[in-house]
């Protein structure tokens, strides 16, 4: 099994909660990383998490 | 990110405007400026990396004097001029201008008062509307950030830097950060720290008081580890600082007079000593897999001497081989008649013989048992003899090893002795600073190991306090609602763990092939680069069955830079062109980009023959290639190989004010144009003219 498909499964194998938690941290991270003074990244996951989670 | 054109004003010894483009067609992927010693290629270089970033590269002499001599000469006291640099590239689809520009102006004493250096970027949208924005280093941060610069715009007199221990750490970042890795860590490091910790805030204080002390517990040991992380970074800058001093005194200690020849046969010798010690570790490792998978077989003789004693007991007594079967007997008992004719009456001879024969074959099983028993254990004790053969092998290499690492010791001793005994007081002074900084290494490597341990430890703490954290239940809703938020971030926290580790294993088996295989189309040694999982870069021989470290010289190494860094651009541009592709299927993408490769001298200290390997390999290394050469790198074996992927070729036409300097010229494709010749106005200056 090649790593990419070891990644999906692991992903698949995740609850729908994390898994979309996880693509948008993903995407939120990518969006700061250049920022040199980035919005707080704490305060957008939470309320990211807040709003997965209800 | 693909670059398209530069253009300089007064920047070094380029006078005036001067503009030049880049060819970046699918087949022509090559630009390449000839440029004799000092005519300004380094500089060229500089110019783009000042102008994205203001700074320089190493070899760049007086980075402070960025405008042109002669354009300062040009203008009165009093008045302005203006030095600057104008990169034009593409990225994601938008066409970029990034101009930095310094302005000075010139003193009764005939020196310049500079201004603060000015950065505009401009940029054309998806909308065809131009714009400007407010932060233009953020912009260019994200298109190349600034850490990630000397991959791609390199002095190749040098880039075998990157191969050397010294720069690991900055190799593992590099790779991270262009291949998208460093978005996971962060994630991780985010959502399992402080928003984790927020969740768990609020169930403490809307849940049940029984968990209020292991979320106290949690919460300290988090603090702990927090504190020892950030003395533990502390102390890596620190060594970082030490080992940079460090070498400075090594570049000192190398330019005094009667130290140098020591210095460099000292460093020779530290190389081999780090090469030994890295064979050491090699072999001990062996030893060790080789013991814990067969380790049991050096214990098996006395038991495999006590089978053949039973065996030869058992075969003495005539219970093996038996010769007959139980069933054969039983059936001949059975029907009262022996095979010679003989009636079977019980209480007579033949019957009782026959009955002696019962017992005897009711051994057969048991031989069975024993002649399997014997086969064994003649396997074993081959695979005994060959473990003490592999064992003594070991430790054979591990003594030599340690022998010769013994004798460099010995050696670097005697360089020391030299130093502080026979050198100048310059020296000296030199080796006992170096000295005290390899104590404070040593020290400063000490406290960073103590500081490992401990984290491990709290790390393990906290890890069981989680577990009881989980356990524990919460009895209202918005408690159970924080409890599930806490969960859905530690599962998220987990996944990504794991996708991390996979990521970074199949970015590092990638990049190794890709190394591996530029490697070997250039180099014709037998050897085969690594990446470690520690990613550093190795060379390993090849070819027999030792497998070891070696001692790269300064070629090879260029030539393993070379191939890694292609290997990075090769691997962040298949990257993007998945990530386009919409990645895994699942929304997660690694994105990649698509990165030049600007290049002075490349062939630095290469021979004929790596030069020409080098350059068959130079427009395969990047989708977009720039190359700075004199006529002694480039011309000959270099552009018969590169010609048919140059896109565009110019030449800087170098001013020299000294008369008696000789004028030459460059031909190339039947033309011949000005490479050096003499100044009209007793100034240095340098023209870009495209052949």
């Amino acid at each position: 099994m090649s790593k990419q498909d070891e990644i999906r499964k692991e992903l698949e194998g995740a609850s729908d909660e994390a898994r979309e938690l996880i693509l948008r941290t993903l995407t939120l991270e990518r969006r700061n990383l250049h920022y040199k003074r980035p919005p707080d990244i704490n305060d957008q996951l939470e309320a990211m998490v807040e709003e997965i989670v209800k | 990110m693909r670059l398209t054109g530069v253009t300089l004003q007064n920047f070094r010894q380029f006078h005036g405007t001067q503009s030049f483009s880049f060819s970046h067609s699918e087949d022509k992927t090559v630009t390449v400026f000839f440029g004799a010693n000092g005519s300004g290629k380094t500089a060229l270089l500089n110019a783009f990396v000042w102008c994205l970033y203001g700074e320089s590269t190493p070899a760049f002499e007086r980075p402070e004097l960025i405008i042109s001599h002669r354009a300062v000469n040009e203008v009165g006291v009093g008045e302005q001029v203006v030095g600057r640099v104008t990169v034009e590239f593409e990225h994601q689809g938008r066409e970029y201008t990034v101009r930095r520009s310094i302005r000075a102006e010139k003193q009764e004493t005939g020196g310049l008062l500079y201004r603060d250096p000015t950065l505009e970027v401009r940029f054309i949208d998806e909308g065809g509307e131009t714009r400007t924005p407010r932060n233009p280093q953020q912009v260019i941060e994200q298109t190349l950030p600034e850490r990630l610069y000397n991959f791609f715009f390199f002095d190749g007199e040098r880039i075998e830097e990157l191969a050397k221990p010294d720069a690991y750490e900055e190799i593992e970042d590099g790779i991270k950060s262009i291949l998208g890795i460093t978005v996971v860590e962060r994630s991780i490091r985010h959502l399992g720290g402080e928003v984790t910790r927020r969740f768990e805030k609020s169930f403490r204080e809307k849940g049940q008081a029984n968990i209020e002390d292991i979320l106290n517990r949690l919460d300290s040991a988090r603090e702990e580890m927090t504190r020892k992380e950030e003395e533990k970074n502390e102390q890596e800058d620190n060594l970082h600082a030490l080992k940079e001093e460090q070498k400075a005194v090594n570049r000192r200690l190398r330019n005094v007079e009667d130290a140098s020849e020591l210095q460099e046969r000292r460093e020779e010798r530290e190389s081999e000593r780090r090469t030994v010690e890295s064979n050491i570790r090699t072999e001990k490792e062996n030893l060790n897999d080789l013991l814990s998978e067969r380790g049991h077989l050096a214990f098996v003789e006395g038991l495999l001497h006590k089978i053949d004693g039973l065996l030869e007991d058992k075969r003495r007594k005539g219970e093996i081989p038996s010769g007959i079967k139980r069933q054969f007997v039983l059936e001949l008992l059975e029907k009262g008649t022996c095979i010679c004719g003989t009636e079977l009456v019980e209480g007579e001879t033949a019957y009782e013989n026959m009955l002696f024969w019962r017992e005897r074959a009711g051994l057969a099983d048991a031989e069975a048992a024993w002649l399997s028993t014997q086969g064994e254990a003649k396997n074993f004790r081959g695979r005994r003899e060959e473990l003490i053969g592999r064992l003594d092998d070991h430790i054979t290499n591990l003594t030599e090893f340690r022998r010769k690492r013994k004798r460099i010791n010995e050696e670097l001793d005697e360089i020391k002795e030299k130093i502080d005994t026979e050198g100048s007081e310059e020296a000296k002074d030199l080796e006992a600073r170096r000295d005290k900084l390899s104590e404070a290494v040593a020290e400063t490597n000490r406290v960073i190991g103590g500081l490992e341990r401990d984290l491990k430890e709290v790390r393990e703490r906290i890890g069981e306090l989680e577990d009881e954290r989980d356990e524990a239940e919460a009895e209202d809703e918005a408690a159970r609602q924080a409890q599930r938020r806490v969960r859905v971030c530690n599962e998220a926290v987990r996944v990504l763990k794991k996708v991390y580790e996979l990521r970074v294993d199949e970015v590092r088996e990638a990049l190794s092939a890709q190394i591996r295989d530029t490697y070997d189309e250039i180099s014709f040694k037998p050897y085969m680069p690594q990446l470690t999982e520690d990613f550093h870069l190795e060379l390993r021989a090849v070819g027999s069955e030792e497998d070891r470290v070696v001692a790269a010289s300064t070629g090879e190494n260029q030539l393993l830079s070379l191939s890694f860094v292609s290997g990075v651009a090769a691997l962040a541009r298949t990257r993007y062109e998945q990530s386009k592709d919409g990645g895994s299927g699942l929304g997660i993408s690694f994105e990649g980009e698509i990165f030049p490769m600007v290049m002075d001298s490349p062939f630095g200290n290469l021979d004929t023959s790596y030069k020409r390997e080098v350059a068959r390999a130079i427009p395969r290394l990047a989708p977009q290639t720039v190359v700075f050469v004199s006529k002694s790198q480039g011309l000959g074996p270099v552009y018969e190989e590169i010609e048919p992927f140059v896109g565009r070729k110019y030449v800087i036409e170098y001013e020299t004010p000294k008369t008696t300097a000789e004028e030459e010229t460059l031909s190339l494709g039947g033309k011949e144009v000005p490479y050096i010749r003499h100044s009209q106005d007793g100034h240095e200056c340098a023209y870009l003219r495209e052949i």
